[in-house]
């Protein structure tokens, strides 16, 4: 196992950059999913780590050893393919063991690591079926026992679950998770599923058009977002941002204000980002020692089960609200006002020009 | 509705008759291969099967002292020309499907591009290389030349970018093939269907070559079934029944290769010529 | 976000590595150069070479089988007889255009309609009827083209003999087909009957492969453009004309297209139903075979040289104008 190193990489396509001056330190053993947008290049990141692309500037280490020049075989990784890219011809058990086959690992040692591999992933009895004959899970796990058995020193993984159905999705995904705490190999995943990033990352990278956009914990992420793309980019649906201006500690907009209970430099052009899911129509359901109310025009109230959906309008922009159905409060107006509170701790403020988060004075 | 029913009905006997007319050259030659020439000769002529099989096949090996050598040499060079054009071809194919390498479309286009040189405009120098090569009267005149064709790469890329994913080259790239490994423990494995095709394509293309051999083989000895029975033409009284029987000889290789394949051969061709 | 000051812990650690590891990690950079290279290398030898040689010889003369330093520079003196004096290559020229046009209009023609007949009309024999018609494209032409020789063949051959029965049938003393048909053996080595009888083989083998051609393109044109024409009351042959012949167009141009190159370059069934002379009166010979005769009969490698050029460009032209008509408009 290593930790694995990335130093200002950059790759170009012709004329275009697509991933620009990534910089990032791997943890051994850590689990670090790359979450972004499609084109944002977090899987052109991943392949160039992988070997599969070339490298046009920078460098990655993989432990102490600067692998740019290697092949992927002698990078010593294992990658799990979002096709899985099983090979057709070849049975369950001769995929597993192909790699170890190319690596010339003796036929005892590979027949030992095969069966430790199947057993773990409960593959044993469909060993010597091919490829087509297995469900979708199926052969998520043979990849997954493919890559295992390789005993890499760093795992990569290329949405590896996009191709299944939302239902398998959960449960591989707590399978992945699983062989990582038993395993405890270094792993990097690439993903533009929020919910795989937050439920399996140690870590989560948001990357956006080839930059770093945040890196940290998956709480960090949702609950200190750096600038507004990370802000709007997670949680669902996405955060409320409302033009505002910030003054003596007050958040104004238009005829309304909020009175912070931090401080913060004045700014004349801000924005006031508040998630849905912080909104209640009760302020007794919140526990704070500083609550805040909007007013807010309603444009129409949907019922999705466990909450109402109340979409409005707050000084022309779009402003939602998640309420819970156990809210006390009925919610049965489905036009004019409404009063939202929210615990003014979990607001966000960000700078209008460069996007990136307003935080407070620290003295 | 009666009308248009005599007419689809005369449509069918008009396209039976055209399919009768298609196949009588093949019955005529396999009932004159076995009747003598007074038979052939007489009118009308035979209708059915004689006994003369093995009369005309003994004229045919003396007027042919070779015949069967040259029936092996037809094989010999079909087959190494085939095995040629599968290993070439396959692997330039996927060279051109699957690597992102510089020039790629020049070099696919320049390929495609050499198929528009009609043979004939080869044929002088040609023969005139392989004199100066020490090649005439060789096997070998016949199947280098022909062991790489633009079609065969042309429809092994497309088969090899329609059959194989990407991925699966970059992982048998994970799992430590170097770059021909992949080629032959993956790529290979998965375009069997498309050998079969361009195999099929190749040896019949190889058979009934008759340009080749004509300008490079001049020893009867070397030549294929094609010059061989063209040989049997010319001075005085032409014994059709030996001809028809080295033709039967010449033409049933392929009409084996067609009766079990013939699907597999006609999309082969067709998806080659439309698509290029 | 710490990233980048505990990149700068680690130390770049690099192992020597052998060439044979260096070149195996960049294998997918030169590896592809090394798939193409067997064509290259061998159209280089064997088809770059012959062509710029070829140019050489057409403007030498002299016996080149004896090495090329035996030959003279004549400049385009092989052109210009060619041109001016040469008449042989003048008949051959004239046989092949209509050897071409013979064989290469009645395919199509006859192509089409099968095509489309086989298209709407047949289930389950329908790979057996277009097999029936596309056996002759794969046969050797050499075989079946001594089979048509004896089928032609003027005192015993099983065509004059079906023909001039159709021609003598009697009704009534009248002999109502015999203004279309034979009445008496017709000696197909003549002049004037040669060269149908080389067309007529032509087509039979290449009928088929236009057929498969055209009946490709059909399967593609989309099921609901027949089934709107039926609903707006289009017969059958309307549909025919308004739908299938304006869809076909694209492979019309692609199947003439490939029938005027291959039929400009016809050289197997008229050297063998000639017996390689060209037959009487040179009736038979097309610029093909004018081209191997000049070159291997009399040895003039450089006028067949030439020879083939000329070939080349007139197909070329021909070519050309056929994308002009029946080409795609941009």
């Amino acid at each position: 196992m290593a930790a694995v190193t990335f130093s200002n990489l950059k790759k170009r396509f012709g004329e275009t950059e697509v991933v620009k001056s990534f910089d990032l330190h791997i943890e051994d053993g850590e689990f670090v999913v790359l979450l972004g947008p499609s084109g944002c290049g977090k899987s052109t990141t991943l392949r160039m780590l992988a070997g599969l692309e070339e490298i046009s500037d920078g460098e990655i280490f993989i432990g102490e050893e600067l692998v740019n020049e290697l092949h992927p075989m002698e990078r010593n990784i294992a990658m799990v393919f979002q096709s899985y890219a099983l090979y057709p011809h070849m049975t369950v058990k001769e995929n597993i063991a192909f790699g170890l086959k190319m690596t010339k690992v003796d036929k005892d040692e590979i027949e030992r690591r095969v069966k430790l591999a199947a057993d773990m992933l409960e593959l044993t009895p469909l060993l010597d079926r091919f490829p087509k004959a297995l469900s979708g899970g199926q052969r998520q796990r043979v990849a997954m026992g493919r890559a295992m058995v390789r005993t890499p020193e760093v795992f990569l993984f290329d949405e590896p679950l996009s191709n299944l159905d939302a239902k398998l999705r959960g449960s591989m995904r707590a399978e992945i998770k699983s062989l990582h705490e038993k395993l405890g190999t270094t792993t990097l995943y690439v993903t533009h599923d929020q919910v795989e990033a937050m439920t399996l990352a140690d870590r989560v990278v948001i990357l956006k058009d080839g930059f770093i956009a945040q890196v940290g914990t998956p709480k960090d992420i949702f609950e200190q977002p750096a600038n507004k793309f990370v802000a709007t980019f997670i949680g669902a649906p996405e955060m409320n941002l409302v033009n505002a201006k910030l003054e003596d500690n007050q958040v104004i907009i238009g005829e309304q204000t909020l009175a912070l209970p931090t401080t913060y430099q004045d700014q004349a052009d801000c924005a006031l980002g508040v998630r849905p899911s912080d909104l209640y129509l009760n302020p007794r359901a919140i526990e704070s020692d500083a609550i805040g109310k909007l007013t807010v025009n309603i444009d129409g109230i949907e019922l999705l089960g466990a909450t109402y959906h109340i979409q409005g309008t707050l000084n022309g922009s779009r402003f939602v609200a998640d309420i819970a159905t156990s809210d006390e409060t009925d919610v049965t107006q489905e036009t004019g006002e409404v009063e939202l509170f929210f615990d003014l701790h979990r607001v966000h403020l960000f700078d209008n020009q460069e996007g990136n988060a307003i935080r407070p004075n620290l003295n | 509705m009666n009308k248009l029913k005599k007419s689809t009905i005369f449509a069918y006997i008009v396209v039976g008759l055209g399919a009768m007319i298609m196949l009588a050259p093949f019955y005529f030659m396999f009932i004159f291969a076995t009747h003598s020439n007074g038979d052939i000769l007489s009118v009308p002529p035979p209708l059915w099967f004689g006994s003369e099989l093995m009369n005309n096949i003994d004229y045919l090996l003396n007027a042919l002292p070779y015949f069967w050598h040259n029936v092996g040499m037809s094989f010999y060079i079909a087959i190494i020309t085939t095995a040629l054009n599968l290993l070439f071809c396959s692997m330039a194919g996927y060279a051109l499907a699957m690597y992102d390498f510089k020039y790629r479309n020049v070099i696919f286009a320049f390929i495609m591009g050499t198929m528009l040189i009609p043979p004939f405009l080869g044929m002088i120098p040609t023969a005139l290389v392989m004199k100066y090569l020490g090649w005439l009267n060789t096997p070998k005149a016949l199947y280098i030349p022909m062991a790489c064709g633009a079609m065969g790469i042309f429809m092994m890329k497309q088969f090899i970018t329609s059959a194989i994913p990407k991925e699966l080259i970059e992982a048998a790239r994970m799992d430590g093939c170097n770059e021909f490994s992949i080629y032959w423990r993956v790529v290979v494995p998965l375009i069997k269907p498309a050998f079969g095709t361009l195999g099929l394509i190749v040896f019949i293309g190889q058979w009934n070559n008759f340009m080749g051999p004509l300008v490079v083989m001049n020893d009867m000895k070397m030549f294929t079934i094609p010059l061989a029975l063209r040989s049997l033409q010319g001075t005085g009284m032409t014994p059709w029944g030996a001809i028809c029987a080295g033709a039967a000889i010449a033409v049933i290789p392929l009409l084996i290769m067609f009766t079990l394949s013939s699907r597999r051969l006609i999309d082969g061709l067709t998806a080659g010529a439309v698509k290029g | 976000m710490s990233a980048v000051e505990s990149a700068e812990k680690i130390p770049a650690v690099s192992k020597k590595r052998s060439l044979k590891q260096r070149l195996n990690a960049k294998g997918y950079k030169w590896a592809p150069y090394l798939f193409v290279s067997p064509f290259f290398v061998l159209f280089a030898v064997f088809g770059l070479f012959p062509l710029l040689f070829s140019i050489y010889l057409s403007l030498h003369y002299g016996d080149a089988t004896g090495g090329i330093d035996r030959m003279e520079f004549v400049g385009l003196a092989n052109y210009i007889y060619l041109f001016r004096d040469d008449a042989w290559f003048h008949q051959s020229l004239i046989n092949t255009g209509w050897l071409a046009l013979a064989s290469g209009i009645p395919q199509h023609v006859i192509a089409i309609p099968l095509a489309f007949f086989l298209h709407t009309s047949f289930k389950k024999t329908r790979n057996t009827v277009i097999g029936a018609y596309f056996v002759p494209f794969i046969t050797s032409s050499v075989a079946i083209s001594l089979v048509f020789t004896s089928l032609f063949s003027r005192d015993f051959g099983v065509i004059n003999m079906i023909l001039t029965q159709i021609g003598n049938v009697e009704i009534f003393g009248f002999q109502p087909l015999g203004w279309l048909f034979p009445t008496e053996n017709v000696d197909w080595a003549r002049p004037q009957y040669i060269k149908p009888m080389i067309a007529f083989v032509v087509f039979w083998r290449f009928v088929g492969w236009n057929t498969v051609l055209y009946l490709s393109a059909m399967q593609t044109i989309p099921k609901d453009l027949y089934e709107a024409a039926t609903v707006d009351g289009a017969k059958p042959w309307q549909q025919f004309f308004y739908i299938t012949l304006p869809q076909l167009k694209p492979m019309m141009f692609f199947a003439v297209t490939l029938t005027i190159i291959g039929n400009l370059q016809m050289f197997e069934e008229p050297f063998i139903i000639t017996g390689g002379t060209g037959g009487i009166e040179q009736a038979g010979k097309t610029a093909a075979m004018h081209l191997y005769l000049t070159a291997f009969t009399e040895g003039d490698f450089g006028t067949a040289s030439a020879v083939s050029w000329l070939l080349f460009f007139i197909i070329a032209i021909l070519t050309w104008l056929n994308n002009k008509i029946l080409g795609e408009k941009d």
